[in-house]
């Protein structure tokens, strides 16, 4: 019996974030858009997506004069995540 | 990149690429800051030898202060290029706060003993030296550093009944040497 994937996390972009923040303390949007190679765009798109649905925080700050956002993964977003994964197991066996 | 068609071998690759791409960031000058704290312990543990053995006197020990001097400075300008910027890794946080948990120990230490047992500051300073390698190879899981660690820890134990003070400069240039500039250079390598 396969497992539903989560629609939310079955997406190459929003993948690729959340299994970097699991990975990292917190992550800025800069290093996210490096990383994923993604346009600032689609990426800032898919950062609310996932924070509405509450399993990344994002906060947003200065660094010197600059704005800066923050990510993380919250314990809503590593349940998930670790949920995926399990359901992704389910589709290899 | 955004796309609902993935297959589930699809998902784990952008999961492990990922989760690879990041590690690789970090680890690619992990050693760097093992290795510069390291050569500045060893250039001033040297020096310091050799003027205590040519004067005899213990005021040298004084000099030990620069190590932080020195050390904080260089450590700002030369690795800032190297560190991972807009993302902080739980591992490399922790392994910075071991060592500057070890820089405040060491220096605080040091000026409560200075006055009173200045020739002892140099083995309970290796000792702490060997505790911060035997924490930082527990966190990197590296038998290496670990054992490196230990070895040192009780070395710096034993010199307090071993040597006298001048010598224990020497012996601090060796516990440099063996517990960060060469595990230092052999993660670097191992990330290369």
């Amino acid at each position: 019996m396969f497992k539903k994937l989560d629609p939310l996390l079955h997406s190459e972009l929003r993948l690729a974030v959340m299994s970097l923040l699991v990975e990292l303390e917190e992550a800025d949007f800069v290093y996210l858009r490096e990383t994923t190679h993604a346009t600032a765009g689609n990426l800032s798109v898919q950062l609310d997506k996932l924070s509405e649905a509450g399993y990344i925080s994002v906060e947003k700050t200065f660094e010197g004069k600059k704005p800066r956002t923050i990510c993380r993964i919250t314990p809503v977003g590593l349940q998930a995540f670790e949920n995926y994964v399990d359901a992704l197991k389910s589709y290899l066996k | 990149m955004e796309t609902n068609e993935m297959t589930p071998e699809k998902s784990l690759q952008v999961i492990s690429d990922a989760i690879a791409r990041s590690r690789k960031d970090f680890e690619k000058n992990a050693g760097a800051p093992m290795i510069l704290w390291g050569v500045v312990v060893l250039v001033f543990s040297i020096v310091i030898w050799l003027l205590l053995r040519a004067t005899e006197n213990h005021m040298w020990n004084f000099l030990w202060f620069g190590i932080p001097v020195v050390g904080w400075p260089l450590s700002h300008f030369c690795l800032k290029d190297r560190c991972v910027k807009g993302a902080k890794n739980f591992i490399n946080d922790t392994i910075a706060q071991i060592w500057a948990g070890y820089g405040l120990f060491a220096t605080v230490t040091a000026l409560l003993m200075v006055f009173v047992a200045a020739q002892h500051i140099g083995p309970i300073v290796i000792a702490l030296l060997g505790y911060g390698a035997f924490m930082t190879g527990m966190v990197l899981k590296n038998g290496y550093i670990t054992a490196g660690g230990i070895i040192t820890g009780i070395g710096g134990a034993v010199l307090l009944y071993a040597l006298d003070s001048y010598d224990s400069a020497l012996i601090f240039a060796v516990a440099a040497l063996v517990s960060l500039i060469l595990p230092g250079i052999m993660i670097n390598r191992k990330n290369r």
